[in-house]
């Protein structure tokens, strides 16, 4: 009698661990993932789209070709002042944070008693809401019964700036705005990023004789340049859709300096209904934020310094 | 074999379960259908305005006129006339004309309500309003209750939105397919949302309902709420009176001027403005007038259209297709504007730091740095509220005595009023509560706590406003107002008027440029429109 043959094929599993940890990762990203593609590209797909068209919202959108596109650029003055208004601010603003937040970020990484009180201090700011923060520096700037001038003009004599009637100096004074409500944002970003600098660095470069303004040009510099290229990105992006300030102290003036891209984008879309005009702005918009980023990221490769791990 | 005929016990036990579990279905599906609600009627007792008046007094006077007709007897001998006694009465009805005095008192009187018993599901009206934290309670103490006890089946759910953001969730919500059923909305953008069918025509429901829209508001409120003559909102307010003029009658009395006679006229404005003027070491401490600030002080383009009808003249025609505000008077308001600022203020440079959007010139009038200035009728309340003990006056605006058909008048092109957007889902109910809001108790309730005039005149009798001081002066310029058409531009119209009036101040321009800029581009963009139609 013959026995039966026992099958000896031993059938592979069907999920190697990798396989099976990588639809575990997509199933724990796709909550993300379709937020995204629900809330973030589709929009941005639609606002392309509806750039070639005449849309107003409560009435289907009809197609206009590059009509707005044409006028954009041939016929409309306020889309070149916008866009000079914001390219100007963005130009004060980035370099004024990434500064001062640097410069607090190294104050309180200081091993002073009271560091951690004043870290708290200077992010408080951040946690006040734009729209209050506004209202309260635009009574602290007021040019006639304002405190600063009563500080400087009223007491010490000294003039003050007409910051937000003044078409020279409304930028600044939303500049010196944002840069008190926003900074401690950069503060923390700088505070990590220079807790993370190996203590043995200084130690060897004070072995070499570096006094402290060597150790922050040589090492500190160098060794934070990512988190520098970080907030100079981060910065770039945000400024270049300024509107909440604009919008509650000037709504635009003086004379239209303080009318930013955004809140032109803004009026011609809630205030004149030109949605498919709009929608060509932000598309142009989208453009040039994605080419300042490109420009940034081609300009760090040769100036921001990446630790290379040991491994 | 013969066959047993007889149930089981087991059958009869299935038989008696089928029925029993059918009929407690049939008893527990009766009991989920929708029951026909009993209605009961009751008195309860409701706060409301009583407006008593005395009738015509009606005399009858009788008269008694003695007839003696001859009456002809005829008998088998003769004929003969016999005198017979008649009495004729006349009635002669003689009306006496008697002065009707209209009192208003507000009582407590009993009113048969229906009542709806809780079985009924109710509707849900949703209701978006922009009024701040402050007049909630008088929302959701007073206004929706008065309401929900006259319309027991009707739920109204206040959401409460931010004023900046208005139009941007309007506009999302429409196009979402799911709007609210009733908006609160500027009548400056009544037009530009009703010719894109944005918001819902009332004609019908003001039909049904009987409104005679010019007896229950004032002339220059409710045709703001319509766009080429049909109506799709009705006013709340009373923001016709967006430009009044207000003094400070101590300041008056401090150099020398009677503190109740206010300048009804331009050069007196002038007059009493450089009176009022303070200069010491060359610079001015106490400005008399700021004659562009309007408003908050940022909105120029106010301030155009704020004088131009106390100058004599129009902006629109009444189809809202023509500029008529570019012709002699037009230029007559640009130049006194800008020569008063010289004249007055020593340059625009002296006065740009009050036209912000915090206000500060209302600061100034409080803190005597400014003696006369121009605002709406919300600024009775928030004098109120913000310096109690100023010595204030109120008045309408000076006219241009120069032009001898300028009078004194107030433009209205704006307001708050309440209409319901398009794709609502509770016309019916939504219109109720609309109807309420603006033509009945709510919106005396509303404008009542607010201390600010309604847009319907027998609510500004109401004894709620008596204990304001100010209130029979201010109510006096109401009726001097007169709406202006409302273009479906109207916003891009606003801001060029705004851009423009700025440019010449700063000295960019000159007055004519300015009125020629001014005219072309409105007429630009109402052209346009009117060619897209």
């Amino acid at each position: 009698m013959r026995l039966a043959r026992p099958n000896l094929a031993v059938r592979a599993p069907r999920w190697t661990i990798g396989r099976r940890e990588a639809v575990w990762g997509f199933v724990f990203i796709s909550p993300w993932v379709l937020g995204f593609l629900i809330f973030s590209l589709g929009p941005m797909v639609a606002i392309i789209a509806w750039g070639f068209t005449e849309y107003d919202i409560l009435q289907a959108p009809k197609l206009a070709g590059l009509e707005n596109y044409i006028e954009i650029f041939t016929d409309d003055e306020k889309f070149l002042k916008s866009l000079a208004n914001t390219a100007i601010y963005v130009g004060l603003l980035v370099p004024c944070q990434v500064v001062i937040g640097f410069l607090l970020a190294v104050l309180v990484n200081t091993k002073l008693p009271l560091a951690a009180l004043f870290r708290a201090f200077y992010f408080l700011p951040t946690i006040m809401p734009l729209v209050v923060a506004s209202i309260v520096w635009a009574w602290v700037l007021q040019p006639e019964l304002g405190l600063l001038k009563f500080l400087l003009e009223d007491t010490m004599g000294i003039p003050t700036p007409r910051f937000m009637v003044d078409e020279y100096w409304s930028k600044p004074g939303i500049v010196i705005l944002t840069v008190w409500s926003s900074i401690g944002v950069q503060m923390i970003l700088f505070l990590a990023a220079l807790q993370a600098v190996p203590p043995h660095l200084y130690e060897a470069a004070e072995i070499d004789g570096a006094g402290p303004l060597r150790k922050l040009i040589h090492v500190t510099i160098p060794l934070v340049s990512p988190t520098i290229f970080l907030v100079i990105i981060i910065g770039i992006i945000n400024s270049f859709q300024v509107f909440t300030t604009a919008f509650v102290l000037t709504q635009g003036g003086p004379l239209d300096s303080t009318l930013f891209y955004v809140l032109y984008l803004w009026r011609r879309a809630f205030v004149s209904f030109e949605f498919g005009y709009a929608s060509a702005l932000a598309t142009i918009l989208f453009i040039i934020i994605m080419f300042l980023t490109a420009l940034s990221f081609w300009v760090s490769r040769r100036l921001v310094h990446y630790e290379q791990p040991d491994s | 074999m013969r066959k047993d005929s007889r149930m089981t016990r087991r059958q009869l036990l299935r038989i008696a379960g089928g029925v029993g579990v059918s009929a407690a279905g049939i008893a527990a599906l009766a009991a989920c259908g929708e029951a026909e609600p009993q209605i009961v009627t009751k008195e309860v007792p409701v706060e409301k305005i009583v407006v008593k008046e005395v009738p015509v007094e009606t005399v009858v006077t009788k008269t008694e006129i003695k007839e003696v007709p001859v009456q002809t007897v005829v008998t088998q001998t003769e004929i003969k006339e016999v005198p017979v006694e008649r009495i004729v009465t006349q009635e002669k009805v003689v009306t006496k004309e008697v002065p009707v005095e209209r009192v208003v008192t507000r009582e407590v009187v009993k009113e048969v309500v229906k009542e709806v018993p809780a079985m009924r599901e109710k509707v849900k009206v949703r209701w978006q309003e922009v009024w701040a934290d402050a007049f909630q309670p008088t929302i959701e103490e007073k206004m929706i209750p008065g309401f929900e006890a006259q319309f027991p089946y009707i739920e109204i759910v206040n959401e409460r939105i931010e004023e900046a953001q208005m139009y941007e969730i309007y506009l999302t919500q429409i196009a979402g397919g799911d709007p609210p059923d009733v908006i609160q909305i500027q009548e400056s953008r009544v037009p530009q949302f009703a010719v894109r069918g944005g918001i819902i025509p009332l004609d019908a429901f003001i039909g049904k309902a009987g409104l005679n829209l010019a007896e229950i508001f004032y002339a220059g409120e409710w045709p703001k709420g319509s766009w080429l003559g049909v109506q799709y909102a009705l006013p709340l307010d009373n923001t016709g009176a967006w430009y009044l003029f207000w003094w400070n009658k101590d300041t008056f009395a401090e150099v020398g001027l009677d503190p109740d006679t206010p300048p009804t006229t331009w050069s007196e404005l002038e007059e009493m403005a450089l009176k009022t003027t303070v200069r010491e070491g060359g610079e001015i401490t106490r400005h008399g007038m700021f004659v562009p600030e309007m408003i908050k002080g940022a909105r120029t383009d106010a301030s155009f259209k704020g004088w131009q009808f106390p100058a004599g003249g129009h902006m629109f025609t009444e189809d809202a297709k023509q500029v008529l505000f570019d012709d002699a008077i037009g230029l007559r308001n640009v130049t006194w504007q800008l020569d008063m600022v010289e004249k007055l203020n020593d340059g625009w440079d002296n006065i740009q730091g009050y036209m912000d959007a915090v206000g500060a010139s209302r600061t100034a009038f409080y803190n005597d740095l400014l003696t006369m200035r121009v605002e709406g009728v919300w600024f009775l309340g928030v004098m109120r509220r913000d310096a109690p003990d100023i010595n204030a006056g109120v008045t309408h605006m000076p006219y241009d005595d120069t032009n001898p058909n300028a009078k004194p008048r107030s433009i209205s092109d704006d307001g708050w009023s309440y209409g319901m957007p398009k794709g609502a889902q509770n016309l019916e109910e939504g219109w109720e509560w609309l109807r309420y809001l603006t033509a009945d108790q709510g919106n005396l309730d509303f404008m009542g706590n607010l201390k600010r005039p309604s847009s319907v005149p027998k609510f500004n009798e109401d004894p709620l406003y008596q204990t304001e001081p100010l209130w029979n002066d201010l109510k006096s310029v109401l009726p001097l107002v007169e709406a202006s058409p409302i273009t479906p531009v109207n916003p891009d119209i606003d801001q060029l008027l705004k851009d423009e009036m700025e440019l010449m101040m700063a000295g960019k321009q000159s007055p004519e440029e300015t009125l020629a800029s001014m005219a072309g581009q409105t007429r630009e963009l109402l052209d346009e429109f009117f060619d897209s139609l």
